[in-house]
């Protein structure tokens, strides 16, 4: 039922890797200002290259922060099977989700205001266990609110929601 | 296309129409008997007078520690003002509550100020508890509880009924026959609703009460009393404390010994007083159990809302043969009340919990049924993890060493070595054990996940309350070809979610569209 002839698998807006990159700037932004103060003032033996080890973490982490959302948007997956919702995604830390339609209770359409300007939204989907079952972060606006009516459709066809 | 307001909520369920308020009969909820009598109105008149003396309690241990304890200064007036005080506000917030069942939903509308109504619908109802402290003894009432999911309101409580009156109502919330002739107290239930007491699934005896308190885990009850205690008496324990150094370690030890029997013996008094008389009952469709001895309770919770049940065995109760048994229940609000409340077997010989959880599901063999083993591999992550942490626990020593400057001769070398391979020889065996607390199977459409090394926990899970699943893998994992596989299920927000760990990746994925397909056809 699902392996031949099985849903494509969708990627992600394009878009999000913008919010991601925006995202991971503002985190790593204080640790680094505050790795160069340690690393100006702390009290070394002169042998040490200072400017040498500041850049050397500043350029990991710089390199991450590029890298890390054109990796994780390649591997950020979604498909609507016949039965349910199925979701793969994270780099290092890989998570498949499965949502049988016929648990969905609440399907949310969230936005916050970096996404807004994108003009992509989140897809929170709920069943009735405690936290969310499966996110969809950075879809293009009219996309998600497609997915979610079908969501919705489907899911009173099945009887869940 | 993209809209400018954000996209309209999804309906929500709708719920069943909110009655109109009407005032309530005078002097309904009172009297028992006699069926026409519609249940709600205002609560006991018990009520006024039970808030103050919970409040009134706290006041009194201040009281008294004044006077023990030199140096706490408090003065009485003080203590007669907001003791009036306190009954006051009691009896206004009694004036101004009411409650009643209308509609298939029970209402509460409450608050002094600002009037706020409660409405907890019959269906969304997950738990009733009853109960009945000492105070409460003494006024000849009775508190209940409820607890719903869903919707806005997760909790309503009475905290004061007439027995009868609390009886109607319980048997109402889970829906139970009306009672066909008055309620008299003939068994030895908290309330009566009429019910045949249901089957004893299971019941503790005072032997029973000891082991559990030895073996179990209420240190955080002593522990608060005994860090109470230090606040009242403090002076006194730090002028003891510095005199011990006089008197020596061989003092030093036996008080060290002393205080930790203390907890024992706390933990066992404790437990005692919470779990005195306990039974479980099976009433038709719903679990109900009752404990305690200065409080006692009924708790009861409906078999549909029973999303799984965790066989535990910690390793001291494994070693005697002994488990728990704990209830997975949606909607529970989370602490220690509602991880007590959850408890269906404090604790008892493993094949009779065995036989509870074949009883409580209906299904024979379940207990008994082959746990099979993670791949080996799994066994080489753990130990893997356990050399890792113990080779950070020799660098950091040797560093802490180094910085610290000791004499020795042998230097942070020889503090490395000595540091990693003192947790290794611990944490590696610990590694192992909980490689073997590792397990998956399936019986009869319930599927059973369990681990732990030291707090074994097994949970059996039916495939229709699977809500959604998720296979996760961490590099160390992926290199090993292993990932788990979650099952999620409606619970309080701290329980924990039943998971094969450490299972064969291919496998996992397998199971993941084997169960999402099973669990969306609607069959076990």
């Amino acid at each position: 039922m699902t392996s031949s002839g099985a849903p494509p698998l969708l990627p992600l807006d394009p878009r999000v890797r913008l919010l991601w990159w925006a995202g991971g700037t503002f985190t790593a932004l204080p640790p680094l200002l505050l790795v160069s103060v340690v690393g100006a003032v702390a009290p070394l033996p002169p042998t040490v290259p200072r400017l040498a080890l500041v850049g050397l973490v500043w350029g990991i982490a710089l390199g991450a922060v590029a890298v890390g959302p054109v990796v994780r948007y390649r591997r950020w997956r979604y498909a609507l099977r016949d039965d349910d919702l199925w979701i793969r995604r994270g780099v290092l830390w890989v998570t498949t989700s499965v949502i049988p339609y016929r648990r969905l209770q609440f399907v949310d359409l969230q936005q916050g205001p970096l996404e807004r300007g994108l003009g992509l939204a989140r897809l929170v989907v709920h069943t009735a266990a405690p936290g969310t079952s499966g996110v969809l972060v950075g879809l293009a606006l009219p996309e998600a609110e497609r997915l979610r009516e079908q969501l919705v459709r489907v899911g009173e066809d099945v009887g869940g929601l | 296309m993209a809209s400018e307001d954000p996209p309209a909520p999804l309906p929500a369920p709708t719920p069943p129409e909110e009655p109109p308020w009407e005032p309530p009969h005078p002097g309904a909820g009172a009297t028992s008997g006699g069926a026409e009598h519609p249940l709600g109105g205002a609560l006991h008149p018990a009520a006024i007078v039970l808030s103050p003396i919970r409040q009134l309690t706290g006041l009194l241990v201040l009281l008294v520690g004044g006077a023990v304890a030199p140096g706490f200064d408090f003065s009485a007036p003080v203590g007669v003002v907001v003791a009036v005080v306190t009954v006051v506000g009691s009896l206004v917030r009694w004036a101004r509550f009411r409650w009643a069942v209308v509609d298939g939903a029970l209402v509460i509308d409450q608050g002094i100020l600002e009037r706020r109504r409660r409405v907890l619908p019959v269906e969304r109802i997950q738990a009733v508890e009853v109960v009945r402290s000492l105070p409460h003894r003494l006024l000849g009432v009775v508190a209940l509880r409820v607890e719903a999911i869903g919707g806005t309101e997760a909790e309503g409580r009475l905290d004061a009924l007439d027995p009868a009156v609390a009886g109607r109502l319980r048997a109402v919330l889970l829906r139970h026959p009306p009672p066909s002739r008055p309620v008299t107290a003939t068994s030895g239930a908290l309330v009566e609703d009429a019910q045949p007491r249901g089957a004893l699934l299971a019941a503790l005896r005072r032997r029973d009460l000891v082991v559990a308190g030895l073996t179990g885990g209420r240190v955080g009850v002593a522990a608060a009393l005994l860090g109470g205690a230090q606040q009242l008496l403090g002076r006194r324990i730090d002028d003891l404390v510095e005199s011990l150094p006089l008197l020596g370690w061989q003092l030093g030890l036996l008080l060290a010994l002393a205080t930790v029997l203390l907890v024992f013996a706390i933990s066992v008094v404790a437990t005692a007083l919470s779990w005195w008389r306990f039974e479980l009952r099976r009433d038709g469709d719903a679990l109900t159990v009752s404990r305690g001895l200065l409080e006692q309770r009924e708790d009861t919770v409906p078999l549909g809302r029973l999303q799984a049940l965790e066989l535990r065995e910690n390793a001291v109760r494994r070693a005697l043969g002994l488990a728990a048994v704990r209830a997975v229940v949606a909607g529970r609000t989370g602490g220690e009340a509602a991880s007590q409340t959850s408890v269906l077997l404090p604790l008892g010989r493993r094949d009779a919990a065995a036989a509870l959880i074949e009883d409580v599901f209906g299904v024979a063999g379940l207990a008994t049924a082959p746990v099979h083993a993670m791949p080996p591999g799994a066994r080489g992550l753990r130990v893997g993890r356990a050399l890792i942490v113990s080779a950070a626990t020799g660098a950091l020593a040797a560093g802490a060493a180094a910085l610290v400057g000791t004499a020795s001769p042998a230097g942070p070398a020889v503090t490395a070595l000595v540091a990693g391979a003192g947790s290794a020889a611990f944490l590696v065996p610990l590694g192992v054990a909980s490689y073997r607390g590792l397990g998956h199977g399936e019986h009869d459409g319930v599927l059973v996940a369990r681990t732990g090394a030291l707090g074994r926990a097994t949970a059996f899970v039916p495939v229709q309350r699977v809500q959604s699943l998720a296979v996760t893998s961490t590099p160390f994992q992926r290199r090993r070809g292993l990932a788990s596989l979650a099952l999620h299920i409606p619970a309080s927000a701290g329980a924990s979610t039943p998971r094969w760990e450490d299972a064969d990746a291919g496998w996992a994925a397998a199971r993941l569209d084997g169960l999402a397909r099973r669990v969306a056809s609607g069959v076990g």
